[in-house]
């Protein structure tokens, strides 16, 4: 396997002569003599905590610059006479100051910024067409600022996970590269993906996780057993904000994809003035908590576990601009991985430039490629693998856990290289000053390369095997939205927007899968004694219009009504256009005229909107499929076919309170949502004696999925040595299947993941042992519904201190509660009696002191007993300290216009689990890595816990 | 406002899927067919490691999922949960068979009585049904309601017949020999022995005719090879079955197994006899052969009372493999060798539940394996007993 990453030596290049013409845009150094100098410093009113990244600006001119990490900043070039100066921050109020500049001199105006939790004018774009004020938003929309998050962010799961209510991050494994399932508001679907949209910029980019490095032939396990996410393709240093609305009642004009939510990520963009250069090391390990029982914490893994994982990452950007704005960056991670195969490496460049040739025209690009390489151990339940041989023990595939027997399963190499670049164009042409056109492109292109290989000779292939396969996802996005306003009369405003957009998404794919290998280096498909090649492509189109009506009076009543009208080559023949209707309301109480001026913000809001979710095309044929017989073309039947097939739909009501009190110290935000899915596909089983088999998607089910975010958020202490704010949220998600619609309780696995009417989407089923500790027999309760796959109760708490000199404490921890997970390798270690923990039950049995035993034990250590694939279950609920972040400012480091950081974060390092979880993690999802249905504890690492130093400079 | 969407139709290229109105044309007959050969060699070794091991041909060693026995099919029960498999496999062979023989009759016309695909499509449905027939509880045709078995006999025969008279009639000696043996095979499950006997008589020495499997990927592997191979799974062993003792004693060709030093115990802890009958991924499955032709004489001579005769055919087998013959004597001991001698010479090919099961339903003397207390035949698959609106 190659070692050294994709690296394309181009784009190497065009980073280097990029960077080394920057200081030619420089349009700082033509400042003529006649102009004078502002500078001055941007404090936190309380705490006097100074602020960086605040956009400080001369009102009316385009001098402007954003302050440093010590809260300074500089404006050169200024017109001399009054000026006035404006300081704007998400998340505070604005400032202003006046400054009388004087040619050739240096004028001084501090500010002080306050700060303030409900942002009625700020600009929200998820959701709406062309962007709207917070006050206008007739849907719940969550923030995540970068700069108000001190941890080193090392991929976009980190940055999204247990930040806001809402958003659920499930890590799979330990594995190099593991990405996390994503749900907003729960499940909305049973037989698609419930990874919610992503945008970036504008673009569409793919959100389900790459495909599995799995050969096609042999046993289906064969591989790392885990998958990358495309989404920590991103550099998260080049994130500027995210806004995340999580259901159909924000998602309508998302259209026919977009039930399960939408996420859209905002990247830096240039900004006029001299070149910012911002640099960041990080240093740390990753290592994995104990996860066995206390004589056996590591279940017998400890020698093959690297308990300081290394990790680096180095990210350098320089933002600035004149005629062209821009935001250039590169960015190298480097992680050595808890498992002895196990590496990754990450290098990712990005090109922001901004435009303006004309007052009335902005051009937006937008491009980012990331070159990935990661290396992976053979784990989960994969019988040729380092994790499933080591729990098995004496009683695994190689003979023995000496390392001496393990050892030769560290040959099978597993390597995934991935190329991912996004291009996106937009253009905004503003007609007249009420009257704006935007037409955006974008091309994403997800390509991975999988290899593996099991050389001649391996110790359970001696033929050896080889599997490569090249896949790639490229969509493309066309969008057109016009934007009318029209002031009908002094009280009554109105905004129409229309728009269109089509997006196409290919999934191409080539594999190779040969045995009997040549012995010695690098075989080929060529070299050995046979070989397999398959090939598949899939496009789907989507196609759609949308026009919303926004009706504004008074500057706070405002109602919002929209439709999204779609066809989709997915859908059956019979079936037509699909139509997505939304409206809802947003009324700013606290703007009427009796408010009393101490009664605080609030803003009330109600919205109902559907939006879909699309099969893919072939479901709707009648089908054979063409497979091999020795070398010879067969036909065998595979879908039955339904020419009715048609988009799930979920419609959703979401009401909701946003509230600010004590002179905005105080915000909180209550929603409800309730979301009802029709024509949920569900598989049908056709009659097997008819010769198809295959089951068929049908839309057939209901599904309902409904409960509250509650989120608060205040400074709790504000003086002027000390300063601490505090968040905690509270969110609820309870799923049900309320109509099968006459198709079969639907097993999703292994006869312990369910689909049953009545139950949440989807269900535990298995025995239960009612009398476990009990030294007795077992009274068993078979088919037990042990409960949701999918935790139903989330509540979260950060709380940061800022003590003087600009030094920060964070703390963020989470409690994630209410659901099941299903413990597939401890059944599979229970059958062949090697479960850690039965050591003393197996002692007792051996010395013929069974009576001895509790009712659990004479289940679970007894092979003879273990239910086949049915428990054992866990209550899932734990507590975790998310992280725990030391910042403290450099201030003597290097050059005087220079600021730094110094920042040391812990994540994941105490964790309270429920007493009957007995072994592994709850944070992990099984073998198909984001794709798995069913959540269970496979033979896996779990997520290891990191220790990272990091280093920001900005100059 | 008008609303338009322009939705271009330019789904799939390449799926590896073929729509179904595309078939009705000469040139899917042949990958039709060679369909039907893949069905019914899948449905066969399904059955064959399952039926082996609840018929004690060997037992549960090893993996018990994945190439392997479950517990309770280990243990002789075979349940519609875990029976859906085998049900819904061996249906699907049959309805491929039968649907693709339908499709030949439209598609060539007045040439399907001398089309060679034409016979070979109905030998596979001869199989086909032979396979439900021999190792299902209850006849189901095409969603249609529980029959008994003997359905599948009486199609099967058909097929045979018809096959038979198309390869006579284009001159093709082995689909005529494969088809009349195939009849003789099921005219004995009928308990037409005559019938079956001057069928069986007719198929010379040396022939055979095969299930195939294939080395290019696992689900065209003989799974009695692959569970028992170098793999993890070393699902079934011979140890403790009539077989170990058996070969032994003779070293009997026909039912060899061996040790491996390298994997001496599966691993349920039993100790790890592989069978050698098939040593390669690609070993074909006799699904007919003149053996089984004799040991049908023999059968048929035994329920006449020709009780020397009977042993003289059996003697004949074991004298070719070289063994010694069985010290029988009377109609009980002819019966056990007969018994015995169908137990090693279609070992490990997916056929001894049903001998098992006919000769107990009969009451026939003789001594083989015991089944007491264990299921001899397949129920209604989960899948079927749910979806089927004729199965109650």
């Amino acid at each position: 396997m190659p070692n050294s990453g994709p690296t394309p030596s181009w784009i190497a290049l065009l980073c280097a002569a990029v960077f080394a013409t920057l200081s030619l845009l420089d349009p700082v150094s033509s400042v003529a003599q006649q102009t004078g100098t502002i500078v001055g410093e941007i404090r936190e009113q309380g705490s006097e905590r100074p602020l960086s990244g605040v956009h400080v600006f001369v009102v009316g001119t385009r001098d402007g610059t954003v302050s440093d990490d010590s809260g300074r900043y500089r404006i050169q070039g200024v017109e001399p006479g009054d000026r006035r100066i404006r300081a704007e921050l998400l998340g505070y109020g604005v400032d202003e100051a006046l400054a009388l500049v004087e040619p050739g001199e240096t004028a001084r105006a501090d500010l002080v910024l306050v700060r303030e939790y409900l942002r009625l004018d700020e600009m929200i774009v998820t959701g709406t067409v062309a962007g709207a004020r917070a006050r206008e938003v007739v849907h719940s929309v969550d923030r995540i600022d970068l700069d108000e998050i001190l941890e080193p962010v090392a991929t976009l799961d980190q940055l999204l996970m247990s930040r806001v209510p809402g958003v659920s991050v499930q890590p799979n494994s330990g594995l190099a590269g593991s990405g996390s399932q994503i749900r907003l508001r729960g499940n909305v679907s049973i037989s698609l993906s419930n990874q919610p949209l992503v945008y970036v910029d504008g673009i569409r980019i793919r959100s389900d996780g790459y495909p599995e490095n799995l050969p096609r032939l042999g046993c289906r396990c064969r591989g790392p057993n885990d998958t990358p996410s495309p989404l920590n393709d991103l550099n998260p240093a080049d994130i500027e904000r995210v806004e995340i609305v999580k259901g159909p009642a924000a998602t309508t004009l998302y259209g026919t994809e977009a039930a399960s939510g939408v996420i859209q990520i905002f990247t830096k963009r240039g900004e006029e003035g001299p070149p910012v250069w911002n640099l960041r090391i990080d240093q740390g390990f990753d290592r994995v908590l104990e996860f066995g029982t206390e004589s056996k914490p590591f279940l017998g893994l400890d020698p093959w576990l690297d308990d300081a994982a290394w990790r680096e990452r180095y990210a350098l950007s320089v933002t600035g601009g004149g005629i062209l704005d821009y935001h250039l960056s590169t960015s190298l991670d480097r992680s050595d991985g808890v498992l002895p195969n196990d590496r990754s490496r990450r290098f990712v460049v990005r090109a922001n430039l901004d435009a303006e040739p004309h007052e009335d025209l902005s051009i937006r690009w937008s491009s980012s490629h990331a070159a990935r390489s990661i290396e992976n151990t053979a784990a989960g339940m994969n019988a040729h693998g380092l994790t499933f041989n080591v729990f098995r023990g004496d009683r695994n595939f190689v003979g023995g856990n000496s390392e001496e027997s393990i050892a030769p399963l560290l040959e099978y190499d597993i390597g995934t290289e991935i190329d991912h670049t996004l291009l996106g164009l937009s253009v905004v042409h503003a007609t007249t000053r009420s009257f704006t056109n935007r037409l955006t492109l974008g091309y994403d292109r997800a390509a991975s390369r999988m290899d593996q290989i099991r050389p001649a000779g391996f110790v359970l292939a001696p033929d050896g095997v080889l599997y490569v396969e090249d896949w790639v996802n490229e969509i493309l996005t066309a969008e057109y939205v016009g934007s009318l306003d029209l002031p009908l009369s002094g009280d009554l405003s109105t905004t129409i927007s229309w728009g269109a957009q089509n997006v196409t998404s290919t999934v191409e794919s080539d594999a190779v899968h040969a045995e009997g290998l040549p012995a010695g280096e690098a075989p080929t498909p060529g070299s050995a004694a046979f070989s397999h090649f398959t090939d598949s492509r899939v496009r789907v189109r989507n196609s759609g219009l949308f026009l919303q009506a926004l009706l504004g009076y008074r500057d706070r009543y405002f109602l919002n009504g929209g439709l999204r009208v779609d066809g989709s080559t997915a859908f059956g023949e019979g079936l037509g256009l699909q139509s997505y209707p939304r409206i809802g309301v947003s009324y700013v109480l606290s703007e009427e005229p009796f408010w009393g001026e101490g009664w605080g913000r609030i803003k009330l809001r109600a919205s109902y909107g559907h939006a879909g979710r699309a099969p893919v095309e072939v479901d709707r044929l009648r089908t054979w499929a063409e497979v091999d017989f020795g070398g010879d073309r067969a036909l065998l039947p595979d879908a039955i076919g339904n020419p009715r097939l048609g988009p799930e739909r979920t419609a959703e009501t979401e009401v909701g309170v946003e509230a600010a009190f004590f002179d905005g110290r105080i915000a909180a935000e209550l929603n409800h949502y309730d979301q009802r899915t029709t024509d949920a596909l569900l598989p049908v089983s056709p009659i097997p004696s008819l010769g198809f088999q295959e089951k068929q998607l049908t839309n057939v089910g209901e599904l309902r999925n409904r409960g509250v975010e509650i989120s608060l958020r205040g400074g709790l202490l504000r003086r002027r040595f000390i300063d601490w704010e505090a968040v905690l949220y509270l969110h609820t998600n309870h799923s049900q299947v309320t109509d099968l619609g006459g198709a079969a309780p639907l097993d999703l696995y292994s006869g312990v993941g369910w689909i049953l009417e009545d139950e949440p989407v989807p269900v535990l089923r298995g025995p239960r042992i009612l009398n476990p500790h009990e030294i007795a027999e077992p009274v068993i309760e078979e088919d037990h519904l042990w409960g949701p796959n999918l935790p139903t109760r989330t509540v979260g708490f950060h709380s940061t201190i800022q003590l003087p000199r600009g030094v920060r404490f964070h703390l963020r921890a989470e409690h994630v509660g209410g659901h099941y997970i299903y413990d597939n390798i401890s059944n599979s270690l229970a059958r062949r009696e090697v479960l850690a923990v039965c050591e003393d039950a197996y002692r007792l049995r051996a010395s013929g002191h069974s009576e001895r035993l509790t009712a659990w034990e004479r289940v679970w250590c007894d092979a003879d007993r273990v239910p086949t694939n049915a428990g054992p279950f866990y209550p899932a609920d734990f507590l975790r300290l998310r992280e725990l972040t030391l910042e403290v400012p450099v201030p003597w480091a290097f050059l005087s216009e220079s600021s730094s950081i110094l920042t040391v974060s812990a994540r994941n390092f105490w964790t309270w689990k429920n007493d009957d979880f007995l072994l592994f993690d709850p944070e992990m999802i099984g073998s198909k890595g984001m794709h798995t249905r069913i959540r269970r504890i496979d033979a896996h690492v779990p997520p290891p816990a990191s220790l990272i130093a990091s280093f920001r400079m900005a100059h | 406002m008008v609303l338009a969407v322009v939705s271009c139709q330019q789904g799939v290229t390449d799926l590896g899927v073929v729509e179904d109105s595309s078939l009705n044309q000469e040139e899917s007959l042949g990958p039709l067919v060679n369909g039907m050969a893949r069905a019914l060699s899948d449905a066969l070794d399904t059955i064959a490691l399952t039926g082996a091991a609840v018929s004690r041909e060997v037992v549960a060693s090893g993996s018990q999922f994945l190439f392997g026995v479950t517990p309770r099919q280990s243990r002789g029960i075979l349940d519609p949960v875990e029976s859906d498999e085998h049900w819904n496999l061996a249906h699907r062979a049959r309805w491929v068979a039968e649907e693709g023989v339908r499709r030949m009759r439209e598609v060539l016309g007045g040439r399907f009585p001398t089309s060679r695909l034409a016979a070979r499509g109905l030998l596979f449905a001869g199989f086909a049904n032979r396979l439900l027939g021999e190792n299902m509880c209850h006849g189901v045709v095409d969603g249609g309601p529980a029959q008994p078995r003997t359905v599948h006999f009486e199609r099967s025969k058909e097929a045979f017949e018809e096959a038979h008279e198309i390869a006579v009639r284009i001159g093709d000696a082995d689909l005529a020999n494969a088809a009349l043996a195939g009849r003789a095979s099921v005219l004995a499950s009928l308990g037409e022995w005559a019938g079956a006997r001057a069928d069986a008589e007719r198929i010379p020495p040396g022939f055979v005719h095969h299930a195939r499997y294939h080395r290019n990927e696992i689900d065209q592997y003989n799974t009695l090879y692959w569970a028992t191979a170098g793999t993890p799974y070393r699902s079934i062993s011979v140890w403790s079955t009539f077989y170990e003792g058996y070969y032994l004693e003779t070293g009997d060709p026909r039912t060899p197994w061996s040790r491996d030093p390298a994997a001496d115990e599966g691993p349920l802890g039993v100790p790890f006899l592989r069978q050698e009958k098939y040593t390669s991924r690609d070993a074909p499955i006799p699904l007919v052969d003149r053996a089984e032709m004799r040991l049908i004489v023999a059968e048929a001579r035994l329920r006449a009372g020709e009780v020397p005769g009977a042993l003289a055919e059996i003697e004949a087998l074991r004298a070719k493999a070289g063994v010694d013959p069985w010290s029988a004597e009377d109609l009980e001991g002819a019966w056990t060798a007969l018994k015995r001698e169908r137990g090693i010479e279609l070992w490990l090919e997916g056929r001894r539940l049903w001998d098992l099961h006919r000769w107990r339903e009969e009451g026939v003397p003789g001594e083989a394996e015991d089944l007491a207390g264990r299921d001899t035949c397949f129920p209604i698959g989960a899948t079927e007993a749910s979806t089927n609106p004729n199965i109650p």
